[in-house]
């Protein structure tokens, strides 16, 4: 129990000093506020002609893509970090205290990640509300969108620390988080949910598993059912270990690449 | 007479090919840049296509004029960050009092400013911007042609328009986070048709936030070519940049050096 009480305190010190930056908070919601003011228009515009499009309607779209915004400008920006310790070397010196590293870094992430969330939350809700004028929302959907939001939280910081443990062996990780953001992007369902997507790419995005990060939490959210949220859960949950066991082999073979010079 | 070699504006081109050159020196990050804008931007065009497969047009916009936008506005924002790389640092420099060193020099100090930095990852805009007009779009030679000089207008708003936001920062010390909003707004707003939003929104869109006129309007002018539009959209380049030359210079009466260490000399 001690063992998760400190993991559970670099949670709470982490998401305690999200606070501190207001001015990130305050771009990162008008940026919220105007990406979905343009995608609410774009939405609205296109279904002047027609009542539904593939299985959503009009208002069951713009609640989804509040739900995928604010879970994509919910994520993890931790890579840089991971990026820049290993780098300095300072990797070294945190590899010495009292934690494991991965699961430090994990708890790290998910606590700005649910700062973020909190925060910018109340402003996609009511947004989505005023353009809809309806709440097309169930409380199963909502816990529903909760849990699986909190999952694809917690592998949406897995694989942003892959990413940046990726320093250990390659130059630059950045084109590598590139690609994963543009994943989000296409075929993880942030603007377009996965059933619009030409068959190849469907196919694609549902064999893969980034479609748990934001494209589940957020369908389920709209369109509840209890066989979809079962079968998220277990294709996320087993996602978030496969995620695990994948940097605890990274960590393992980079730490044995590791040599300390002193100073 | 002026020395042919070193007329008034030659140091303008000195300073593109220095950057350039800088540029192609670290290779690596050169390359990596212009790989993540084009990234970027292939990510936006999948959107557009994905979302096309499902629905017709958007009052009247089909894919293709969609795309003319978007390349409008990469290759746009490409010519502004490309050149004029420190558009978006002039209120970051004034705040900072490190406009000294462009004082101190015989060149006018807002286009020495401008001037001094490039934008590697802006060339891949560039780049992708004019290969997508000419690869998807199929324009013609003469739609090339107005659609490389609509995006130099285009650059041209997007650089008058940085330079207004950016005078505020000789008045007001927390500038940077208003500059930094409204160019964010200003760029995500270029990327969609005017159209899909309400008339009130349009016209912000037109003045306010000149959104519409970085891609809208040049991407109507290529899809309906009239002489009128095109009178627009120059006079309001001409407008936008007055405004901006009136502003930015009545703005440096009102700045204070802070005598910061580490000046470039």
């Amino acid at each position: 129990l001690r063992k998760i009480a400190k993991y559970i305190e670099i949670f709470k010190v982490s998401f305690l000093s999200s606070s501190i930056y207001s001015r990130e908070a305050f771009s990162s919601i008008i940026f919220l506020v105007i990406i979905l003011f343009i995608f609410f228009s774009l939405w609205r515009t296109i279904f002047s002609n027609t009542a539904s499009i593939q299985d959503f309607t009009l208002s069951k779209m713009l609640w989804y893509l509040a739900s995928t915004e604010l879970l994509m400008l919910s994520g993890s920006r931790i890579m840089r970090r991971v990026d820049e310790e290993i780098r300095s070397g300072n990797v070294s010196n945190l590899l010495t205290k009292p934690f494991y590293y991965p699961i430090f870094l994990v708890c790290d992430s998910l606590g700005t990640s649910i700062f973020k969330f909190i925060i910018k939350m109340p402003f996609a809700l009511i947004l989505a509300f005023l353009f809809t004028l309806k709440l097309e929302v169930s409380i199963a959907g909502l816990c529903s969108y909760l849990l699986l939001g909190f999952l694809g939280l917690i592998l949406d910081a897995e694989i942003i620390i892959l990413i940046g443990l990726l320093s250990f062996f390659i130059e630059d990780t950045q084109p590598v988080f590139w690609i994963y953001n543009k994943i989000l992007f296409t075929i993880g369902g942030l603007f377009l949910p996965i059933s619009f997507m030409p068959s190849f790419f469907k196919k694609l995005a549902l064999y893969l598993p980034f479609r748990f990060v934001l494209y589940n939490p957020s369908y389920s959210f709209v369109n509840f059912s209890v066989n979809f949220f079962l079968n998220s859960i277990i294709g996320v949950t087993g996602s978030v270990f496969l995620a695990f066991l994948l940097i605890f082999i990274v960590f393992r073979t980079a730490s044995r690449r590791l040599s300390i010079n002193g100073g | 007479m002026a020395d042919k070699k070193y007329s008034k504006y030659s140091y303008l081109l000195e300073y593109v090919k220095i950057n350039f050159l800088t540029a192609i020196e670290y290779k690596t990050s050169f390359f990596l840049q212009v790989f993540g804008m084009i990234l970027n931007d292939i990510a936006l065009l999948f959107f557009w296509w994905a979302l096309f497969k499902n629905i017709g047009t958007i009052k009247g916009w089909s894919l293709n004029d969609v795309i003319t936008i978007y390349a409008v506005v990469a290759t746009g924002f490409g010519f502004a960050t490309g050149i004029f790389g420190n558009v978006f640092r002039i209120p970051y420099l004034i705040l900072r009092g490190e406009l000294d060193y462009y004082l101190t020099l015989p060149k006018t100090p807002l286009m020495h400013i401008l001037i001094s930095k490039m934008s590697f990852s802006a060339w891949g805009d560039v780049a992708f911007g004019i290969l997508i007009y000419i690869l998807i779009v199929r324009g013609t030679v003469g739609q090339v042609v107005l659609f490389i000089l609509l995006s130099i207008a285009s650059s041209l708003i997007f650089v008058s328009f940085s330079i207004i936001i950016s005078s505020i920062a000789f008045y007001y010390e927390n500038a940077q986070v208003i500059f930094d909003e409204i160019i964010n707004s200003v760029i995500t707003f270029s990327l969609y048709p005017s159209s899909i939003f309400a008339d009130p929104i349009k016209i912000i869109l037109y003045t306010l936030i000149p959104a519409g006129l970085v891609g809208y309007i040049p991407a109507y002018i290529l899809k309906n070519f009239s002489f009128k539009n095109l009178a627009i959209l120059i006079g309001a380049v001409i407008l936008f940049m007055i405004i901006g030359l009136i502003l930015f210079n009545r703005g440096l009466r009102k700045y204070t050096s802070l005598s910061s260490p580490g000046q470039r000399i």
